[in-house]
This record gives C-alpha cells, structure tokens and sequence, in this order.
C-alpha cells in the first residue's frame, strides 16, 4: 500500500494566478507526505504552463479536454487517490502551513473519521476580510441539517478516504450547496474532529463561482428533500443578500434581505443594512475586521503565503469589490 | 451513435497508454456504435507515444479526453473517467480490444427488457493478426451469479460489462488493489447487487498480443486471495490455474505455462490431456486455435463479419 498520508484534491479552470497560490500553500505543508491533483477543467489560460512550470514529484494532474463541473471534477480526482486521508482545496483559496498535519492529530486524538478547521474570509490580495471561530463539533452536525455550518466552502474538510469511498462523491446535480450536501452525509457517519484555529483561507472575489441565486435555492430544495430538513432560509436569503452586495448587486440584494426579515432575521438583516448605511455615509472605520487574536494568527500566516508570490496577473480580478467592508455572515 | 444530447445512454471509458494504433480501432468500434447516443472518454495515462496527437486528430464532439500526467493504473483511470461521465450507463473498453456495432444497443435492449442493472455479452478471443483464436459464449445469467465467486465466468476481460451509473454508485468503483483481477472483483459485487441480463453474440473481441498488460503470476495470485478474503467463496482453482497456464503461453512463458496446467490437473481440471497437446502443437510452431473454422458455426461467423471491417487499420489523422 501506498505510504501517501493525504491526497490532496484541487479542481481549476482559467485561474492561474490564485491557482499559484493555492498550490504553493499545499506544497509547503508540514509534516504530512501528500500527493497533490490537480484537475484542470480545460483552462484556456496559461494555467498548463503554470502546473508545467511546478517541479515537484508531489504535483500529479488530470486534465479534462471539457470542462465537466467542479463537483464532477474534484470526484474524477479523488478516485484517483492514493492517500489515507482526502483533502479538497478550491483554486482560490489558501491553507496554513500546519493545517493537514493539525487536523490530521485532531482526528486521531478525536478517533474521527473526519476533520474541519477554522476559516477566516479573504480578498483578492489576501487581506482579511472576516473571520470567526468556528462552532464545535456537536453544534456542527446538529446545526448541518439546517445550514452549512462548516466555513471555507470546500477547501476545509478532510476526511478519510475509506470513509470517503463509503459516503462520497459529490452530488454533480448541485451547484455551489454540493459540499454542504456531502457534510450532511459526514455528519451521519459520526462526529468530527475540530482545529478550531483558522487555517483556510477563503477567498472572495470578482470571479468566484458565479452567485446563481436560483441554482443555489433548487440546490437547498434538494437539500432538503433528500435528507428530510427544514433549511434556515431566513439565513440562506441573508447570505446572499450579502453576496449580492459584494457583487455589487444591490437590487438584488435588498430582495434577498427582505426575504430573510420574512423568515424572521428581522435583527440580523438589520444590522447588515445598519453597517451598509455606516458605510456609505463614511462612518465605518476602513480597517476592515476589529482585530482579536483570533484573527492574528491568521493574518500571521496569511502574511507568509502573500510573500510566496503574488496572486495577481492572469487577470483575474476586478478592482472595486475587493475593498468592501466586511458583513459579519456566513451561511 | 447518434449526437450526443444533454444527457446520453451510455459513457464509454477507454483507458489507454502507448498504443495509438490500437487504440484509433478501438475507438472507432466505439463510435460507430448504431442507435445509441453516448460519449466515449479517453483516458490517456500518461502516453508517451503519439497518442495525445492521434486524440487530438479525432474530430469527434462526442469524444472527451481526460490526460493523466503521471499513470495512476487502469482501475483508477476507469474510476476517474466514471465520475466525470454522464450517461445513464457506463461501458468501459480497453485500448486494444474491439466492439461489434450493435453490442450497445443489444445490451441496451437486453437490460431493459429483463430490468437489469447490468449486462454482458458473448465474445472471441483474437491474435494480434486478427485471427479469431477461441470462441467464448457467454455463461447465463443465473449460473454468472452462481460461479462468480470461484472464478470469472464473464468473457472479453473489462471490455464487456456495461452498468447502469446508478448501479455504479452503489456497488462501488473498480477496486485499484487489483491487478488484472479488478474486472472480477467487480462482478462479484455487481452479483450480489442483482442478477445481469445477457446478449448471446459475440459482441466483443479481446485481443492477445505481445504488449497485453505483463503477466505477474505473483500478482494475480495475491489478487485472487484478496477477493477471496473479501467475498469468501472458493476459487475454482482448476478452471483459474489453466487460465493462468493460457496467459503464461502467450506470454511466451512455455515451462511455466506447464506448471499451472499441472496445478489444474492436481485440482481436478479434465481438460488436462487435450491442453497437453495443446502445448505440444503450440511448441512444434502449430497455431493454438481452439475453435472450430467459422464457416460451420454461425455464432463465430457473425463475429468474423464484424471482425473484418474493424480490424482495418487506421492511421493518425485518419477520419473515423
């Protein structure tokens, strides 16, 4: 059998810059042997050149002619893992130098067969953007039925592969809610661990996988149909309402905050417009997070990862939207 | 096949290394598939030879290439391919075996008349001339349930069985321990899943050539003790020893080849005295055909009627 402790599984598509990024985070873990593989969703950039131009015997690709999704893809490449543990990390995002290991020790201290960790929000150049612990274990899976109660998409949770293997892949059919879906299904092969510091960093910006409101609904529907819950749709429509600021789609997002008082996140919605009226009223303080040493070690590490290389070039991100001020949410 | 829609009836998985030649007929069986509407995925393995431009030469919108850098094995290239497919079914084709034109749709018609999850045809076994060397109709559906635990009754290696995806999910992918013995563990769960449908044609042809993956008798050794530690059950050693004897004289292997069919003589294998002389032949410099001439069984000549037209030969760049 093969010795490789993680596999590391990361879908791209045309985003070379931050895929620099993503890679050197997971090529400078510490104390893990991993495998990295990289599925290139038939990236007309230089993406190619960029993976070419990557000399490690860890790196391994799978190249798509065409582009099948990103839940398909991450599938394609976790079936060709080797290691005992499965990680996922999107091509925008970054991780701590320690995170595998750390989760790694969390589980077997915990006996868990899989393991989340903390994230905080980032921007297009890395900058903190939000953050807070996450909830314990027991909170986590009993809050999962109702919302995606695990921070940084899907580039936090590893989870054993024979576990994997039982409870995997991704459901294909849904967009942008599959890796909630495949949370929930953790959650009911038993608790997880927790690193409860933050280790992943999240990435917001102008290309992030497009907000489609409608899919993500159906994707809740779905959700809810196939494992019996009732979703949290005042915080659903609260998020995108938050979302669809960022993008600075305001009509938009007044409608998915309307929604969300509807369902009852009368305070929560109103804090968020409070903090909008702040803003434009040039109240609101431009260092964007209050800092707590929470925060710091992320803004530690974060610091470390900026200097590897700049994420930019490639084109990748549009000014403008990177600066907006944080919005104390996550789904 | 027809053109391929938003979602079609079979994904065909071909994983390939270094085998062009080969792999542009096999292809084309794939493609030339009459009344079926399907996507044929390439998975390149890392080729080194001109395989990546042969793919790229195959104008095809039904053709997707997935391209491994670095080989990671057959199972785990089929398993890729298979959770980035679309179809309804899954049909998976080895870079230098052959498909009669209509094996897709008659699986298709005898799945769902018999509302199977999965399916199997007949097939032959040809050399590397084309040159059909044995006929091997395929067991009945009850008996495949009933033998598969002792060895694997199911013709044509990986190049037969098609699946519905959602059998697939279920039962699982092809198991990346195995060498060689992959195909056979996965019908043994696909058994215990549901019974199969059957087409009685010899729909495939694999072919025995030099380069057929090398034979490692220690490994497929360890493979059949590993399914036999999984699935329990009792291998049939005297049907799996002469098997082994075929592969290791068409690896050239002659004195090993004697000794597995004296290990299936030891487990009560009848066809000891005819493989003898059998061997005999073989080592005189006589062809091992153990078939009768095609022209007086009409089973065999359908397939030799197929055989002909895909056997032609097709060069880089080539129309398919």
């Amino acid at each position: 059998m093969s010795d490789i402790d993680v596999s590391v599984v990361v879908p791209t598509r045309n985003r070379s810059g931050f895929l620099r990024q993503a890679l050197a985070s997971v090529l400078r873990q510490e104390g893990v042997i991993l495998e990295l593989i990289v599925v290139d969703e038939a990236s007309t950039d230089d993406t190619a050149e960029v993976l070419a131009s990557i000399r490690d015997p860890r790196l391994r690709i799978l190249r798509h002619s065409v582009a099948v999704g990103v839940a398909a893809a991450r599938n394609a490449g976790a079936a060709t893992a080797q290691g005992e543990w499965l990680a996922f990390i999107d091509d925008d995002d970054v991780w701590a130098p320690g995170k595998l290991a750390l989760q790694i020790a969390a589980a077997a201290a915990a006996r868990a067969e899989w393991v989340y960790t903390g994230a905080v929000t980032i921007g297009a150049n890395g900058e903190i953007v939000y953050g807070q612990p996450p909830m314990p274990p027991v909170e986590v899976v009993e809050a999962l039925p109702r919302y995606n109660a695990i921070p940084g998409g899907c580039s936090n949770v590893i989870v054993r592969r024979g576990t994997w293997e039982r409870c995997g892949p991704f459901e294909t059919q849904l967009r942008n809610t599959e890796d909630w879906e495949m949370w929930i299904r953790l959650a009911k092969t038993g608790l997880p661990a927790c690193v409860a510091r933050p280790l992943v960093g999240y990435r917001v910006h102008a290309t992030n996988a497009s907000l489609n409101i409608e899919q993500i609904i159906a994707g809740t529907h779905a959700i809810e149909q196939r494992h019996h819950t009732t979703a949290d749709w005042g915080r659903l429509h609260r998020w995108m309402g938050e979302s669809c600021l960022r993008r600075g789609q305001r009509k938009a997002a007044l409608g998915q905050y309307f929604k969300a008082a509807m369902r009852g996140e009368v305070r929560g919605v109103a804090s968020d417009l409070w903090q909008v009226v702040r803003r434009r009223a040039g109240l609101a303080n431009h260092s964007p997070v209050p800092r707590n040493a929470w925060l710091d070690d992320a803004a530690h590490w974060l610091r470390e990862i900026d200097r590897t290389g700049p994420a930019s070039a490639g084109g990748t991100t549009s000014p403008g939207n990177i600066t907006s001020p944080p919005l104390t949410l996550t789904l | 096949m027809g053109a391929s829609g938003v979602s079609v009836d079979v994904s065909v998985i071909v994983p390939t290394r270094n085998r062009s030649a080969l792999l542009l007929q096999a292809l084309r069986s794939a493609l030339r598939q009459r009344d079926v509407d399907g996507e044929v995925i390439v998975v390149d393995e890392g080729s080194t030879d001109d395989t990546p431009r042969a793919l790229e030469m195959v104008d095809d919108p039904r053709l997707r290439v997935i391209r491994h850098d670095v080989p990671v094995g057959v199972a785990r290239a089929r398993n890729s391919a298979a959770e980035a497919a679309t179809g309804e079914w899954l049909a998976f084709l080895d870079d230098d075996d052959l498909w009669a034109p209509d094996k897709l749709a008659e699986q298709l018609t005898a799945a769902r008349s018999a509302g199977a999850d999965w399916v199997f045809s007949g097939g032959v076994v040809i050399d590397e001339n084309g040159a059909i060397l044995r006929a091997q109709r395929p067991p009945d559906p009850d008996t495949t349930v009933r033998v598969v635990r002792q060895y694997n009754p199911i013709p044509g290696g990986a190049s037969n069985v098609i699946v519905r995806r959602e059998a697939w999910s279920q039962v699982g992918a092809f198991d990346a321990r195995l060498r060689n013995t992959e195909d056979w563990e996965f019908y043994i769960r696909l058994a215990r899943h549901a019974p199969p449908a059957c087409v009685q044609a010899p729909a495939v042809a694999r072919r025995l050539h030099g380069n057929n993956s090398t034979l490692d008798i220690d490994e497929i050794m360890r493979g059949i003790r590993l399914i036999q530690q999984t699935h329990g059950g009792t291998p049939d050693w005297a049907v799996l020893h002469r098997w082994l004897a075929f592969s290791c004289l068409r690896a050239g292997r002659f004195w090993k080849g004697v000794g597995q069919f004296a290990r299936a003589g030891w487990h009560g294998d009848k066809n000891v005295g005819a493989d003898l002389a059998w061997l005999v032949r073989a080592r005189l410099g006589y062809k091992v055909k153990q078939t009768p001439a095609a022209e007086r069984d009409p089973w065999l000549a359908a397939a030799s009627t197929w055989l002909a037209d895909a056997l032609v030969p097709v060069r880089v760049g080539e129309r398919i």
